[in-house]
């Protein structure tokens, strides 16, 4: 599989910390896949986030956008135009006053031309349906809406990487929906990359690909269904089960001889039924 | 903004009576009102009709400039993100800011300060340490620790585990219950999680448009799912799957405490019953 990100050997130091935040991370993220980061607080995963478009450049090791690197200030303009960050909290995220001069915004920074501007504005806004909602000013969105925003000016920009920072942690069950059905559509008609740093286990569970970080490094990498069988692993890394595998294990505890946990609500009702 | 163009109704006609010792669950999705409400709740908002009484101070609309001190000590807010609200140059300090400011003595409230730091489970070498230097999850408890310095009789909490990662929310949670019960506080939870409201609650209070929606004990409210649904909101998990149980078994089975342990017990006694 091809890679879109490659981060090589990555050590960090916040300045006048003694212990690095990043220990020799290393870590493929491959074109078109949904990856989660998870871990505790600490863990290291903001850090990581904030090193694959450049916003934090390592100690040690390299961090590679195609053939970009993040430590090169000629490739930094082009590293940040494939790679976007949304962050946590929605009311930090908007710098317009509508949305489309907050989508404007980001175009006028990398020179895009008036009339080109125009057309990306009401494409962007197309993709995270957001269009009825051009002239609106931010206090009269949702947080979940601010997201879409948020969302819609890294599209104008022609990405090919989305990077959520915990951005759906400040939203409330709808909000969170919005924005994850929205990045999803993205994922899977697009093809765009997406890496969400998240504390939502189910989220974490509809991945591709799950990275586990623990103090700093890189503690387990690999499919959902192996890494949340792993309790230790993820236990000592702050982490709770998903609902559906603490219920197959409290199942098992009660007697009930499943052949293994499973993941989701809808595998474990069928599981069972055949055993009635 | 009352007579002005931006005047909206926030909060319409609620009338709640909260009892003594109770741990009381308040939910609904973001602008749902919760947050004005229990802004009300220690007179940093007033009411532009209807009364707010707690134990003997009463805050009526149009009233008199009233002293709100009694009120705000008696009710203590854990605001969202408190760790936000750290400003001293210790952590000592900062849990003295309080009583200080409601005319306790030095000697007092150093002596406060020791006693609360220790409730929130943190060692009472971290008194002299800036609270800046803390990891997030000490500062919110230094912030914690602040407004149990206060001795509130009610706590009031606005979605106190945000941000937090699992291992975490489940600690600060426990914290709190604990307080409650060996205190004999009456506790308000904001939270967006049905699992929380299930697992602490003795009451859930649904807000939905400003209005009160729903109000009874979680085993009232978890019946009612398309109610919730319309309000944006849904049953804890194990209510989910059970429901999916009942519907591909055709048993009618049900929770009363909702944990995971009560739910894998009903389902397992369900299914030797079809064995036999």
């Amino acid at each position: 599989m091809k890679n879109i990100i490659t981060v090589k050997d990555v050590t960090f130091y916040y300045p006048g910390e003694e212990t690095p935040t990043l220990k020799g991370v290393t870590l493929d993220v491959h074109k078109g896949e949904w990856l989660s980061i998870v871990g505790h607080n600490g863990s290291g995963k903001s850090t990581l986030a904030k090193m694959l478009n450049g916003l934090l450049l390592p100690n040690e090791g390299t961090v590679y956008v195609s053939e970009y690197a993040t430590a090169r200030p000629e490739d930094i303009w082009e590293v940040r135009r494939q790679v976007g960050m949304v962050f946590q909290n929605p009311d930090n995220q908007f710098v317009g006053t509508s949305v489309q001069d907050d989508i404007a915004f980001g175009l006028e920074n990398f020179g895009v031309p008036r009339k080109e501007m125009i057309k990306r504005i009401s494409e962007s806004v197309e993709r995270v349906g957001m269009e009825a909602f051009l002239n609106q000013e931010p206090h009269q969105l949702s947080g979940g809406q601010k997201q879409r925003v948020a969302i819609a000016g890294i599209l104008a920009q022609k990405p090919s990487v989305i990077v959520l920072d915990e951005a759906t942690s400040m939203l409330d069950p709808i909000g969170r929906l919005e924005v994850i059905e929205t990045v999803r559509e993205l994922n899977r008609k697009e093809g765009i990359t997406v890496i969400s740093i998240t504390h939502d286990l189910e989220e974490a569970l509809s991945a591709d690909r799950v990275v586990v970080m623990k103090m700093g490094e890189k503690a387990a990498e690999g499919i959902p269904e192996v890494i949340f069988q792993q309790r230790e692993l993820l236990k000592s890394a702050g982490l709770d089960l998903p609902f559906s595998l603490k219920l197959s294990e409290a199942l098992r505890q009660e007697g009930v001889e499943l052949d293994k946990g499973y993941l989701t609500q809808e595998a474990l009702v069928n599981a069972l039924w055949k055993l009635a | 903004m009352q007579g002005t163009p931006f005047e909206r109704r926030a909060l319409h006609d609620i009338s709640l009576d909260i009892n003594d010792g109770t741990f009381l669950a308040l939910i609904g999705h973001t602008g749902s009102g919760k947050s004005t409400l229990i802004q009300h709740l220690n007179g940093l908002l007033k009411p532009s009709s209807g009364s707010i009484k707690m134990g003997s101070t009463v805050l009526e609309a149009g009233g008199k400039k009233q002293d709100l001190k009694p009120l705000r000590k008696k009710a203590g807010i854990v605001f969202q993100y408190p760790e936000h609200q750290l400003f001293e140059e210790t952590v000592e300090k900062d849990i003295m800011f309080g009583p200080r400011n409601f005319g306790v003595s030095e000697e007092k409230a150093k002596k406060t300060a020791a006693k609360v730091i220790e409730m929130v489970g943190l060692p009472q070498t971290v008194l002299e340490k800036s609270p800046f230097d803390l990891s997030g999850g000490q500062m919110r408890r230094v912030a914690i620790a602040g407004v149990l310095a206060m001795n509130p009789e009610v706590l009031i909490l606005d979605e106190p585990t945000a941000g937090l990662d699992p291992s975490g929310r489940v600690e600060i949670m426990e914290l709190f219950y604990n307080l409650h019960k060996s205190k004999s506080l009456t506790t308000i939870l904001v939270t967006h999680s049905m699992e929380d409201a299930s697992r602490y609650a003795d009451e859930i209070a649904v807000m939905h448009k400003g209005e009160l929606y729903l109000h009874g004990k979680p085993a009232d409210i978890f019946n009612q799912r398309e109610a919730l649904q319309q309000a944006g909101l849904d049953v804890p998990e194990t209510v989910q799957f059970l429901m999916r149980w009942n519907e591909r078994s055709g048993q009618n089975l049900s929770l009363s405490n909702f944990t995971i342990e009560e739910l894998a017990k009903q389902v397992s006694q369900s299914l030797k019953k079809r064995g036999s």
